[in-house]
């Protein structure tokens, strides 16, 4: 329940301060519009978004030691792939943006569902029948981007952080279907916390002068690679009687324009 | 200038009267532009299929039906010592009097029998009705009659359906002809162009099958010929229809099922291994009504209702794991007419051991099912893949322990459903998928609408949408029975 506090804070003083601030910014455009002439307005970011991805269901404290899902799906990273969209809708001088962002994702990961006992005269285990786990990740986050080492030193690298709430709709289904066993069907939801680390090295930097044609045509100021360490504890946050825990941390990589 | 114009006017004249002199009978089609389709003496209008599956062609049903074809045609400017005749070709138009077998050793024409007439007089344009049978004009294709019978060929029978020797369809000619007491073809002629197909593709490669939990996949190599539209599964027993086997004998690790109705229950072979589960014994029990009988390995005479599955123990053999001897899909042959080599004369029979089919079978090549269409996988729906290049399909809402056999035929676009593939069997049983896994160690429920315990207590959108949605997928859930 801390933890829920203390993510919903971060998100509500991002926009709080964001809105708050918003007018202030506008008079820095203003002036540093002058200063700058070949950078349009920058107020927004969009993030594709790809991880080799394990959830963390079988850390439910309700399995007591139990891994459904390594021995049915097994605990090989699949590939999640997620967008987010930032508003950066404060910029803070000689320190970077804050404003909050939203991402949504998806990945699937499918195996054999085994016999109840071991099928015909070969006696195999695995059946022909498919079982799979598909995982929406929601999230909204709190984004802060240090961009000072690049607008100022002009050192290619933008260190940044993110923490909010995630919430992730999860559907587990066989060849027929949505699964449903004992009354229970097998689509639900999770609630929890959402966190990233990352850095991002900054693209123009390899050709500037296209970059800026890139922002006189389309806007976009700047262009990023970037490597992300994510992690999200979807663990009910005390709201949710052990969730299944579709969450889990991994390392995320992708492209990020900013605009 | 006096000649010249008696000169110029002799020209015009001879010009004007000439062709009339020598072609002034013309053959026009009449009404709709295709022709009615008789069987059985019922007419069927000018097209028995759906559109997509070439209905306006000829098809191995069309044939084997004895279908007419019945054109109607309009004759005008013909004179007393003119006949109307009518000929089939592959290429010819038949107006050269050697297309028709006069003054050569072959023809490439044959007359179809379809009532010519002899010296019509007529004055005003009339229409007249001319039946084609679909046995005469495809009979031929290989082989056309011998000159002196080109013209007045033998009716052909159920063996002509058979003539076609490839599965690549062959486009026809169907020719009116005007013919003139010399015998030679005059006026202008009427021709109907006809692409009839009646051999099916070759089957698919490769067949295999897995099964799941009242499922029962089966995967095969797509068809890479021109043929191929799409597939048709057979499988039997038909689903639903699991309890109509008859003479059915237990063996090892087998249990007869039948409705309680027969006022019996289950009960197990005499030689049924302990290996038999209580995990399948009760998906069984629990999904049917069952009664007992007693155990036996003899076949049973019972005639309805019952039927075997397999209870895990050691199922029927072979080297590859399965022995599938379906008598009803094994006896599913084809019909191949003109193949070369490897052919065999065969006889396929109904479940009454009735023979209703026979012909020549060339294996590996196209050719025609036999297999009685109710073994189709839902045949009362019209179901067919119809995407050659689809390589699987799951059958769904079978019974576990029920062992189905399942073989694949191609279907080409004018619906010829060519040769079975190799037989494929087994089982479905019961598994246990991700789901049942987590629920039982423990998961817990799924928790979609928890969020709701957050607010006030009534009954929000939120909540609203989140039954909507949990009752649409409880509708498309899979029903399992633990």
């Amino acid at each position: 329940m801390k933890r829920l506090v203390l993510a919903a804070a971060a998100g509500t003083a991002a926009l709080v301060v964001a809105t708050s601030a918003r007018a202030q910014e506008d008079r820095q455009e203003v002036l540093s519009s002058h200063h700058k002439m070949y950078e349009s307005a920058q107020h927004f970011a969009i993030e594709l978004r790809f991880s080799p991805f394990t959830p963390a269901v079988d850390s439910n404290p309700s399995l007591h030691g139990a891994t459904p899902f390594a021995s049915t799906l097994h605990d090989s990273s699949r590939l999640m792939f997620q967008m987010e969209f930032d508003w950066q809708a404060l910029r803070i001088p000689h320190f970077g943006t804050l404003g909050p962002g939203i991402g949504v994702g998806y990945t699937k990961m499918s195996g054999d569902a085994q016999f109840v006992v071991p099928h015909g005269p070969n006696q195999i285990t695995n059946s022909g029948e498919s079982t799979s786990l598909e995982i929406f990740p929601l999230y909204a986050v709190a984004v802060l981007r240090a961009d000072v080492v690049w607008r100022e030193l002009r050192v290619p690298l933008v260190p940044y952080a993110k923490l909010g709430l995630g919430y992730s709709i999860w559907r587990a289904s066989n060849t027929v279907g949505t699964s449903d066993y004992a009354g229970q069907v097998g689509v639900g939801g999770s609630l929890g916390t959402e966190f990233g680390v990352g850095l991002a090295f900054n693209l123009n930097t390899f050709d500037e002068y296209s970059a800026k044609n890139f922002d006189e045509s389309v806007g976009v100021n700047n262009t990023y690679a970037f490597a992300e360490y994510t992690r999200a504890d979807l663990d009910g946050l005390g709201v949710q009687a052990n969730p299944m825990r579709v969450g889990g941390q991994s390392w995320t990589f992708g492209m990020t324009v900013e605009f | 200038m006096l000649r010249r114009s008696a000169l110029f006017l002799a020209f015009t004249a001879t010009a004007l009267l000439v062709p009339s002199a020598a072609g002034a009978q013309t053959i026009s089609q009449s009404g709709q532009a295709y022709p009615n389709r008789i069987v059985n003496g019922t007419n069927e209008g000018y097209s028995t299929r759906p559109q997509n599956l070439n209905p306006l062609g000829i098809s191995y049903q069309d044939c084997i039906s004895d279908m007419t074809l019945q054109f109607s045609v309009t004759l005008s400017g013909f004179t007393g010592s003119d006949t109307l005749e009518v000929w089939a070709s592959l290429n010819s138009d038949c107006t050269a009097n050697t297309d028709r077998g006069i003054g050569a050793t072959a023809a490439v024409c044959w007359g179809l029998r379809a009532g010519n007439i002899v010296n019509p007089v007529i004055n005003t344009p009339q229409t007249y009705t001319f039946n084609v049978r679909v046995q005469d004009l495809v009979g031929w294709q290989q082989a056309p009659p011998a000159p002196g019978e080109a013209a007045n060929p033998p009716a052909q029978g159920p063996s002509a359906c058979s003539a076609q020797p490839t599965f690549a369809a062959v486009p026809m000619n169907i020719n009116f002809l005007a013919i003139d007491g010399d015998g030679n073809s005059d006026g202008t002629p009427y021709q109907y162009q006809i692409n009839t197909d009646m051999v099916g593709p070759p089957p698919p490669s490769g067949v295999g099958e897995t099964v799941g939990e009242t499922i029962f996949n089966v995967t095969w190599t797509a068809n890479s010929d021109s043929d191929t539209a799409g597939y048709d599964i057979f499988i039997d027993p038909i689903p639903g229809q699991e309890g109509s086997e008859t003479g059915v004998s237990l063996e090892a690790g087998q249990k007869l099922i039948c409705p309680a109705e027969s006022g019996t229950s289950s009960s197990d072979a005499t030689t049924d291994v302990e290996a038999s589960t209580d995990a399948l014994d009760d998906v069984v029990d629990s999904s049917l009504d069952t009664g007992a009988f007693e155990a036996s390995t003899a076949p049973l005479p019972y005639d309805g209702g019952c039927y075997t599955v397999n209870t895990g123990g050691v199922p029927p053999t072979s080297v590859n794991g399965y022995n599938c001897n379906d008598s009803i899909l094994a006896s599913g042959v084809t019909l191949d007419g003109g193949a070369e080599g490897g052919t065999t004369v065969v006889t396929t029979s109904d479940e009454g051991g009735t023979s209703d089919e026979a012909g020549t079978v060339e294996e590996g090549s196209g050719g025609i099912s036999t297999i009685p269409s109710q073994y189709i996988y839902k045949q009362n729906l019209g179901f067919t893949i119809a995407d050659k290049s689809v390589g699987s399909y799951t059958i769904q809402g079978l019974i576990d322990g029920v062992t189905y056999t399942v073989v694949v035929a191609s279907v080409d676009g004018t619906g010829n459903i060519g040769p079975p593939s190799p037989e494929v069997c087994d089982y479905p049983a019961p598994v246990q998928d991700f789901w049942q896994n987590y629920e039982q160690d423990g998961g817990g429920a799924p928790g979609f609408c928890a969020l709701e315990t957050i607010g006030s207590g009534g009954t929000s959108l939120a909540g609203v949408g989140c039954v909507l949605g949990l009752a649409a997928i409880a509708r498309r859930r899979r029903r399992r029975v633990r």
